[in-house]
């Protein structure tokens, strides 16, 4: 952006160069403000702990790397599972614990003791 | 020495099971963060919780918990030793109370004799267990707090008992006694020993203390001497012997000039073994 309006300060010709930001979208309907009555608003929150919990907490190593058994294997497909108490841990290292855990107590977070359920899986 | 080839759920001792598997790498790389952790919190110098890792093997070491003050375990030595599975942090560590009178005295309701520490964490006691956040330190942290004032509420069945109700009071004075006896001056006298095979950094740990602390023991000793030649009786009905509150503090008089005498011999190997390691790096 700033390139650009460095080029159209300098004298050039700014004829072609409108700023893609400011562009509308098109598809936006501009509607008369009066032709809306709200009746009902259901606002959705969604929340989760402040936590900066960058690590994996049975590893130790960062979320955004491999665990250290793919570290080890160069296996680069190391992924985060997020459980519905919003604990993430590498994939790898909670369905270690998750086995040895089902044959014991029960799968439950390490974190927070609350029933481990799989709230998603990725990167 | 402790039942060779045997294996047991709780014994690090008896962990034959371990040696076979390799430790996995989130084992050998959760362990040396453990490790420098309670090295950190060490030299911080407020916790009196010790640590001597293994340098060959990163799942064992030893541990050294110096019993709280203002409880019946105050300024004790206890030596632990500690080993963690080859799968760890999935399953928990085991630890062994190494500070036992030759397998001969009950610390309390969770440390048996034989060495046996009751903890939820460490799966031998019902209650919260171990999981995979937890860690070695917080496992020593948990054990020092067993060392409680009021020792046999920790038993099931004594925990609403009053801090007064004799059978707590009397108990406290039993603990009382065994710590000062065994492991305080049955450790110390190891301590002098230059062939015991305590990790010196410990043994130097116990006998500066020991100078430090020696007339708190002694007082309690003759604060106590009344009671000599009563039977030491517990809940659990094990033949203790008698108090020997006299006994206990010549044993720590004796003590004291050896102790000064081993810590010379002890700074004198250190200046000798320091000029070995520092003659080379002066010479480059």
């Amino acid at each position: 952006m700033d390139v650009q309006l460095e080029e159209a300060s300098g004298g050039k010709s700014a004829v072609g160069y409108v700023p893609m930001m400011e562009e509308p979208d098109g598809d936006a309907p501009f509607l008369p403000a009066a032709s809306i009555t709200v009746k009902k608003f259901n606002p959705v929150f969604f929340w989760s702990w402040d936590v900066q919990s960058d690590n994996c907490a049975i590893c130790r190593v960062m979320l955004m790397e491999p665990c250290l058994n793919c570290q080890v294997s160069n296996k680069t497909a190391c992924v985060v599972v997020w459980g519905e108490c919003n604990h993430a841990f590498h994939n790898c290292c909670m369905s270690q614990w998750i086995k040895n855990a089902t044959a014991t107590a029960g799968s439950k977070c390490p974190l927070c003791q609350a029933e481990w359920v799989i709230h998603r899986v990725g990167n | 020495m402790w039942g060779v080839g045997m294996t047991s759920t709780w014994d690090p001792s008896k962990s034959k099971e371990w040696d076979s598997q390799q430790p996995n790498s989130i084992c050998m790389s959760r362990m040396s963060r453990d490790i420098k952790q309670l090295l950190e919190e060490e030299r911080q110098g407020d916790l009196d919780i010790f640590v001597y890792p293994n340098d060959q093997n990163l799942t064992k070491m030893m541990a050294l918990i110096i019993g709280p003050a203002e409880t019946p375990y105050n300024g004790g030595f206890f030596q632990f030793y500690i080993r963690v599975p080859p799968d760890y942090p999935i399953t928990p560590p085991r630890v062994r109370n190494l500070t036992t009178g030759d397998s001969s005295v009950r610390f309390g309701p969770n440390l048996y004799n034989d060495g046996k520490i009751c903890l939820s964490i460490l799966g031998t006691f019902p209650g919260p267990s171990w999981t995979p956040i937890m860690n070695v330190g917080g496992v020593l942290k948990s054990i020092q707090s067993l060392m409680s004032s009021s020792a046999l509420r920790n038993e099931p069945s004594y925990e609403t008992r009053s801090t007064k109700d004799p059978q707590v009071v009397d108990y406290d004075r039993l603990i009382t006694h065994e710590t000062i006896r065994v492991a305080v001056a049955d450790s110390v006298r190891q301590a002098i020993d230059g062939a015991c095979t305590f990790p010196v950094k410990f043994r130097e740990i116990m006998m500066r203390r020991f100078l430090r602390q020696k007339p708190m023991w002694v007082k309690t000793c003759e604060d106590n001497v009344h009671l000599d030649g009563a039977p030491m009786n517990c809940i659990y009905g094990m033949s203790r012997g008698t108090f020997k509150w006299g006994t206990v503090k010549k044993e720590l008089n004796d003590l004291e000039p050896k102790v000064l005498a081993a810590l010379d011999r002890l700074e004198v190997a250190k200046e000798n073994g320091g000029k070995r390691v520092v003659k080379p790096a002066a010479i480059k």
